[in-house]
């Protein structure tokens, strides 16, 4: 048994594996967070649901000033008929990013549209008669969006956990 | 010995078999949950929101009818008050409020005192301006002369909990009213009284109950019938050929007398073959080697 003093060269080059290990597996991390963000983004939709099934009775009213400035809500039926064009690009698009394993997602872009068709409705005195339609359509499309997030995130971190052990076996 | 043997391939046997049902279980997983929820999603969303357009189309009707019917009550009425005859008035007014699913019919004056009423009770009471029913046209200093007919109508729920739809209709002024001998109005006055109709809704929530029901029925055969549709295309399509291609793999790596070659199409039918082919060559490369002609080694199998 001897003691060897290792190569400088070998040396520096297993540091520098062992760096990039780790770096991979911080992305890894990261990814595996990500992959739930789809939830994070499902627990506001509800946050706002439950603000919107109470008319926004938490928030102070707008004065009569904003009202006139912000003018006459459009017609319900014209928000309905907004709500279901959304609601179908909203689908087309979710799909076509789960087909393509594309890591792209819009979980805050669609809260801010459902916020929007909320407020539209309430501005328009009909949110009581819409708030399910609107609810539910929020709860399709962001949940389809975090069907989506956590599949392409954990195919992500699989991928990056695959190149640790590749790591591992050289 | 034996009975270890048989007893390590029923436990091999229902691990593969637990193996097999857990792929078939996630893939099912995969593929029928999104496009159930999808499916599921959209059909409530669009039951709900043509249920609420056609709910709002009947109540549209509804107050269109009332309208009409007050207006017959006010032409009815029409004579009896230009001969000032309020005993034959208080009489029509009392038999309509008898008719079934009326709730009330009453007259009021200009100043809002209820001069004819189906309940006695209520007779020469003055109603307060800033309810509901009265507030549309009272909101500003001067009172409204004309309103559409959906903001004549409102809907509140009585003392007996019944839901009540209810059309305030003003008697207008005109020439011959003006005129008359018994008590002449001045012909500058716009409204000389109102009428206050309030119909039950109870056949109204009846229909919207028995609307809502059959819709909820369409929805959910609607979406057996998509969720079933989807799942036997995928079992015939994915399920049952990865299911032929696994056993037919499963029998290859067994080794012995090849299995048949599975009814596949497309892909799989590619990968069936090339896996054939990699264990005859291996099988060739083993029997020119002058190794063992037993199966190739799988995973698993090869860790002693």
């Amino acid at each position: 048994m001897s003691n060897s003093t290792p190569d400088p060269q070998e040396q520096r080059r297993l540091n520098e594996r062992q760096n990039h290990r780790r770096a991979v597996k911080k992305r890894t991390r990261s990814l595996q967070i990500q992959s739930f963000k789809g939830l994070f983004v499902l627990v506001l939709f509800l946050m706002i649901s439950i603000a919107a099934i109470n008319e926004f009775r938490m928030f102070p009213s707008l004065s009569p000033e904003i009202r006139d400035f912000l003018g006459a809500a459009p017609p319900p039926d014209l928000i309905s008929i907004a709500l279901l064009l959304y609601f179908i690009s909203a689908l087309i698009l979710t799909f076509a990013r789960l087909a393509t394993a594309s890591l792209a997602h819009g979980g805050f872009t669609h809260l801010g549209y459902l916020t929007g068709f909320y407020l539209f409705y309430h501005f328009a005195h009909r949110l009581a008669d819409h708030f399910w339609a609107v609810f539910f359509t929020g709860i399709t499309v962001i949940g389809l969006e975090s069907y989506h997030i956590y599949l392409s995130f954990s195919e992500a971190a699989l991928r990056e956990e695959d190149e640790v052990d590749s790591f591992r076996n050289d | 010995m034996v009975e270890g043997a048989s007893l390590f391939s029923i436990t091999e046997r229902i691990f593969r078999l637990l193996r097999g049902e857990i792929m078939i279980r996630s893939l099912l997983a995969k593929t029928i949950v999104p496009v159930a929820l999808t499916a599921a999603g959209f059909i409530v969303v669009s039951c709900i929101l043509l249920y609420t357009t056609i709910k709002q189309d009947m109540i549209h009707s509804a107050v269109q009818y009332e309208t009409n019917l007050a207006q017959v009550v006010v032409k009815s009425t029409r004579q009896t008050m230009l001969k000032d005859d309020r005993d034959t008035l208080r009489n029509v007014i009392s038999n309509i409020g008898q008719m079934s699913g009326v709730e009330h019919v009453r007259i009021f004056n200009k100043k809002g005192i209820i001069m004819f009423s189906r309940d006695g009770t209520e007779v020469n009471r003055a109603v307060d301006k800033q309810v509901s029913g009265c507030i549309e046209c009272h909101r500003g200093a001067e009172p409204s002369q004309f309103l559409g007919k959906m903001e004549q109508a409102r809907r509140f729920t009585n003392d007996r909990g019944q839901e009540i739809l209810a059309i305030t209709a003003p008697i207008y002024n005109a020439p011959d009213c003006f005129t008359a001998a018994c008590h002449a109005h001045q012909p500058d006055q716009k409204i000389l009284g109102t009428l206050d109709l309030g119909l039950d809704q109870a056949p109204l929530r009846k229909e919207l109950a028995t609307l809502r029901y059959r819709m909820v029925s369409f929805g959910v055969l609607l979406l057996l019938l998509t969720v079933t549709g989807i799942a036997a295309l995928l079992k015939r399509s994915i399920l049952d050929p990865i299911s032929r291609l696994a056993r037919y793999t499963g029998g290859l790596r067994r080794g012995g007398q090849a299995p048949p070659f599975p009814a596949l199409k497309g892909d799989l039918a590619q990968i069936a073959g090339d896996i054939r082919q990699l264990t005859q060559e291996r099988q060739s490369a083993t029997d020119e080697h002058g190794g063992p002609a037993g199966p190739p080694a799988s995973r698993g199998d090869n860790d002693h």
